[in-house]
């Protein structure tokens, strides 16, 4: 009789793993469902942004590999250029576009920090690799997306990378802070 | 169906037999690939594809080797404790051998070490080689007889040496038994393989299936001047297992005596010869599959004309004739037998069918680029 | 007379390389099963992570595989080369199992593993499942023949000793596959193994973790291994105490020993925890006893008592002396008296032979033996205790420790909140824990039978062959030595595998290949 409890028993716990690691997909998938984001762009809002940032650049700092940012502004653009806020939103959607294709699932962040401000996180890539990155987005944007009146967009683009010999006693929500900082510092703005 | 003891001990001796053949057939060419490892692959990713030709199914086939064990131990288990402690260095030797092969496979390209893959390349050589070396010296010393006796009480005194196992005669047939192998490794790399390993191997079976045949031939002019054994008492087939209840004799050239007795038999030898020569030919003419079951009934008969020139003797004794174990009387009760029946010709079958498939999936050539293709995945 | 050197060497030898083969076969049992499940997750929800995970803890499955079919072959052939008389002996019962053991087991387990690992791209999803699964099929059933054929030694019915052949020949098959020894040995050491693989998950799981590496693939490792070695371990538990009942109504002997209870308490029996036994003076000092405990355990009732090793002791020498009757019974009828007197005088006592055989060791004239030596065989009929004491008592610590963590595994598992430092560390130091367990089990089992080979019929030093010491000596030098080489070799790979985890398989999606770690 023990055999049969032998079949049983393993039935049960083969289930038991089975149900318990599909119980974790379901989770996620709901996670993933219900996360806050930008209507316009479909990218993470600042809020649900700066938590995840939070824990790249932890994890960095622990596996001692770098980060980089990236930022893309449109401010400089609208100042110069009039543009409906309908045409606006437009030339957004085609910005976020422009990169949606280069966000590695699970690793890179995107996210729409500002109304017109974007703002993508690249761990593991360093400071020339971002740059990089960012001259390839600038060129897209400039070539794919459409701006009423002819206009060329042109994005002012701005790259931080952190690095683990310049802050080793900050906190983490400074060092986030001061990342933002230095990108903006560089895109000029 | 009503099987008597008597029967069930012939089926039993042909099983056996059998799942010996099996071994020889399956295993056979694996230990015959590994042996043609380091001269038929010159460089590391040649050495892969030989490996991998045979990789995925090597382990099955090894159980055969396991099986046959495990059922001389269930069918004939005086027969097992004799030849297992008897043979004591001789099998430890072996098994020493057969531990490289599953590291030796496994282990092999997980680094890129060119010593590391040497050294797993040496070791796999040598685990096809001193297996394929010292089955044949075993049965070579099974036709000599080997020196055991038993005290009352049936426990076992072997009285001979390792160094007596490596007789002439018996060193004879570990050569067969070597080169036959051999020649089966190199039928199963020429199905396997294109280009400069194919033409290597298409070599080695020529060679050594002549090789082989030669050997054998000898062999078989020198067992006629060896002495044989036969029973000389009334032969009690289905009585109690006691392998003292018997007289024995010996002369020289008895173990023709089947052959004297039954000349049909004598197809068997001739069929080796034949097989040996058409294995050559389709090898030659590109038709390595048909090649390959020519080898294998070269090998079954090889194995064939030796076990049947000895039925039915299991194991003769040199030192107390009477002693020696036979087919009437070493073998498991009749009801092992009987159930051990119904369980193989159960799961011998399932075995074959899932077997053919396993070969089926893993069938087509292996290449260079297969394996720069698959470097990770494959060994 | 064998020399005592040589049958201790034996045992030495079959020790070392039982244990050591142990050291891989619980991976085996358990890692199959896991993988399965991952497979199944993989096929069920399409998704590639769950074929990752095949894949990275398949490759790990592989690396011990390799050396626990190694070990496996010299056990095939040690029973032949280092036990003969026992193989003689008890060969026909015994050998069927293992027969059975290559036909329906190895077969499948060996020519499915090498599809496994080789059948990727040229199998379907439900093919290659398939083959997992089959593959997990085979290393059970392996493990159920060898423990038919183990069980038997430690219980051994459905068969007669027939003093023509002068061996013990199969009487019934059903009474040997249905043997309750052997099926609740089959049951708790798979579930031993289960637990194995999932410790072994779980803990390389929550190393990832730690590290914050590879975290979604380590997440569902960990959840998966959670889940299926809570069920393992409670499966183990209570099959110990199914054992412990076993035991206790056909190996009476060992458990008495196990439990140092020296003399028969009143029932229900109470539970020594911890104390120091000895076996000079029979008592067991600094004891901590619990109350009731092993009465209700070991027999499941409160009036049934536990024989006492004095007691067991005082019937043993009886049947020693019952065995020397049937030993010189015996001795007549191989000489040819098989006249009808003879034949019932050793039909009366053959099922005390055994014990007559135990004079062996003290005399060659078994016939003959003075009072001094069948008072000297009969102490040797008991197993000495000290050692099962610890050894069991360490088991179940063991055992209790898993369940704890597992418990916690699972409810943290199920709330999604694994990455509790404190869990994963402890999930991490918990890998050596299992197989701490699995040895010690099988020590108790086999020293526990002592000074039995096949429990009451076959007493341990005649079972061995008649070899020199020289011979045992160099076998035991090869084994040591070739097995402490690849242990170091298999266990550099494997640690060199955990340390690169699934980046090893370079999808190029892991921590190594693109320098990122908490997957969200």
């Amino acid at each position: 009789m023990w055999y049969f409890t032998w079949i049983l028993g393993l039935l049960l716990a083969c289930s038991l793993g089975i149900i318990n690691v599909l119980r974790l997909e379901a989770q996620e998938a709901w996670d993933r469902e219900h996360i806050t984001l930008d209507p316009l762009t479909h990218l993470m809002t600042k809020d649900t942004m700066m938590g995840r940032l939070k824990e790249k650049v932890e994890n960095s700092k622990r596996n001692g590999f770098p980060f980089s940012i990236l930022l893309i502004s449109l401010s400089d653009f609208t100042s110069k250029n009039k543009v409906a806020t309908y045409e606006m939103d437009a030339i957004l959607r085609g910005i976020a576009d422009c990169f949606k294709d280069d966000i590695r699932a699970g690793v890179d962040i995107a996210a729409r920090l500002y109304d017109k401000e974007f703002l993508i996180a690249m761990p593991g890539s360093s400071l020339n690799k971002a740059e990089e990155v960012a001259s390839r987005i600038k060129s897209a944007i400039s070539e794919r997306v459409k701006a009423p009146q002819g206009l060329v967009v042109e994005v002012s683009t701005g790259v931080a990378e952190f690095s683990m010999a310049s802050s080793a006693l900050l906190t983490t929500e400074l060092e986030v802070d001061k990342l933002i900082r230095a990108a903006f510092e560089k895109s000029s703005i | 169906m009503i099987f008597d003891y008597e029967t069930m001990r012939l089926i039993w001796w042909a099983l056996l037999g059998a799942l010996l053949i099996g071994f020889a057939i399956t295993g056979g060419f694996d230990l015959g690939v590994a042996i043609l490892l380091p001269f038929l692959g010159k460089n590391d990713t040649e050495r892969r594809v030989i490996i991998n030709s045979v990789g995925a199914t090597w382990e099955g086939n090894q159980v055969w080797f396991v099986t046959a064990g495990g059922a001389l131990f269930a069918a004939w288990p005086m027969a097992y404790s004799v030849a297992f402690s008897g043979f004591y260095f001789a099998l430890l030797l072996t098994l020493f051998a057969l531990f490289l092969r599953p590291v030796g496979f496994d282990y092999r390209s997980k680094l890129p070490s060119p010593i590391w893959r040497r050294n797993w390349d040496i070791a796999l050589f040598v685990g096809g080689l001193v297996p394929a070396l010292i089955f044949g010296v075993a049965f070579g010393n099974l036709l000599k007889g080997v020196p055991f006796h038993f005290d009352n009480e049936m426990r076992i005194f072997y009285t001979g040496s390792f160094w007596a196992l490596l007789n002439p005669f018996s060193l004879a047939a570990g050569l067969v038994s070597l080169c036959m192998l051999i020649m089966h490794g190199a039928v199963y790399l020429q199905i396997k393989t294109v280009g400069d390993i194919n033409q290597r191997s298409k070599t080695v079976v020529t060679l050594f299936t002549i090789i082989t045949l030669v050997i054998f031939a000898l062999a078989g002019f020198w067992v006629s001047a060896i002495d044989g054994y036969q029973i000389s008492s009334t032969v009690s087939p289905n009585a109690f297992s006691n392998p003292l209840a018997k007289t024995v004799t010996n002369a020289t050239g008895l173990w023709l005596a089947n052959y004297g007795r039954c000349p049909v038999l004598w197809i068997i030898p001739a069929l080796a010869f034949v097989t040996g020569i058409t294995t050559v030919l389709l090898s030659k003419l590109d038709r390595p599959g048909l090649a390959f079951i020519s080898s294998s009934l070269t090998l079954a008969t090889i194995i064939l004309t030796a076990g049947v020139s000895m039925f039915p003797f299991l194991i003769p004794s040199s030192s107390e004739m009477n002693s020696s174990l036979t087919v009437w009387d070493a073998s498991s009760s009749l009801a092992t037998l009987k159930i051990m029946f119904w369980v193989t010709l159960i799961f011998l079958p399932i075995v074959l069918s899932y077997t053919t498939w396993a070969f089926r999936v893993m069938r087509g050539k292996i290449t260079l680029e297969y394996i720069h293709q698959n470097d990770h995945t494959t060994y | 007379m064998i020399s005592e050197s040589m049958v201790d060497l034996s045992r030495w030898q079959f020790a070392a390389t039982s244990l050591y083969h142990f050291l891989f076969v619980p991976l085996t049992l358990g890692l199959s099963f896991l993988l399965a499940i991952m497979e199944s997750t993989y096929v069920m929800t399409g998704k590639e992570i769950y074929k990752d995970m095949t894949q990275f803890w398949g490759k790990l499955f592989g690396i011990n595989f390799a050396l626990g079919v190694m070990t496996g072959l010299t056990m095939e052939f040690q029973f032949g080369m280092n036990w003969s008389y026992f193989s003689h002996y008890v060969g026909d019962i015994f050998g069927a199992p293992l027969a059975i053991e290559g036909l329906m087991a190895f077969f499948l387990e060996a020519t499915f593993v090498g599809l496994f690992f080789f059948g990727w791209d040229k199998l379907g999803k439900g093919q290659h499942l398939l083959v997992t699964w089959l593959v997990a099929l085979g290393t059970n059933l392996s493990a159920l023949w060898i423990l038919v054929a183990n069980g038997w030694m430690q219980n051994p019915v459905g068969a007669e000793f027939n003093y023509e052949t002068m061996r013990m020949e199969l009487s019934s098959f059903g009474a040997l596959l249905f043997n309750p020894a052997a099926q609740v040995k089959f049951v708790h050491t798979v579930a031993a193994g289960y637990t194995t693989a999932s410790a072994f998950v779980l803990g390389i799981s929550a190393y990832y973790m730690l590290k914050g590496r590879d975290a979604a693939f380590a997440q569902r490792s960990y959840t998966i291994a959670a889940g299926f070695g809570l069920a393992a371990i409670l499966s183990v538990i209570v099959l110990g105490d199914e054992s412990g009942y076993t035991d206790g109504e056909v190996q009476k002997a060992k458990l008495a020993a196990i439990e140092a209870e020296w003399h028969t308490e009143e029932a229900p029996a109470s539970f020594t925890a911890i104390g120091i036994p000895d076996q000079e003076l029979m008592e067991t000092r600094y004891a901590v006893k619990i109350p009731w405990i092993l009465g209700l355990i070991g027999t499941r009732s409160i009036d049934t008592p536990i024989m006492g090793l004095t007691e067991i002791l005082e019937k043993n020498r009886l049947r020693v002396r019952n065995g020397i009757h049937a030993y010189g019974a015996l001795q007549l009828l191989r000489a040819g008296q098989k006249d009808e007197h003879t034949i019932a005088e050793f039909e009366h006592y053959k099922q005390d032979l055994g014990y007559g055989l135990l004079l062996k060791r003290y005399t060659e004239k078994v016939v003959d033996a003075t009072d001094q030596q069948i008072e000297l065989a009969a102490k040797s009929s008991l197993p000495r205790v000290v050692p099962l004491f610890w050894t069991f008592r360490v088991m179940v610590a063991c055992g209790f420790i898993m369940l704890a963590i597992f418990v916690f595994a699972v409810i943290a598992s199920s709330i999604r909140k694994c990455r509790q430092n404190w869990l994963l560390r402890a999930s991490l130091y918990m890998i050596p824990i299992p197989w701490i367990a699995c040895e010690m089990g099988w020590f108790v089992a086999e020293f526990g039978r002592q000074p039995w080979t096949i429990a009451e019929i076959l007493p341990t030093f005649l079972s061995v062959s008649s070899l020199t010491e020289l011979d045992l000596y160099l076998s035991l030098a090869g084994y040591i030595s070739l097995y402490t080489l690849f242990l170091i070799i298999e266990m550099f790979l494997m640690i060199k595998f955990i340390k690169l985890g699934p980046s090893s398989l370079h999808k190029g999606r892991y921590h190594f290949e693109i320098a990122t770690g908490a997957s969200l």
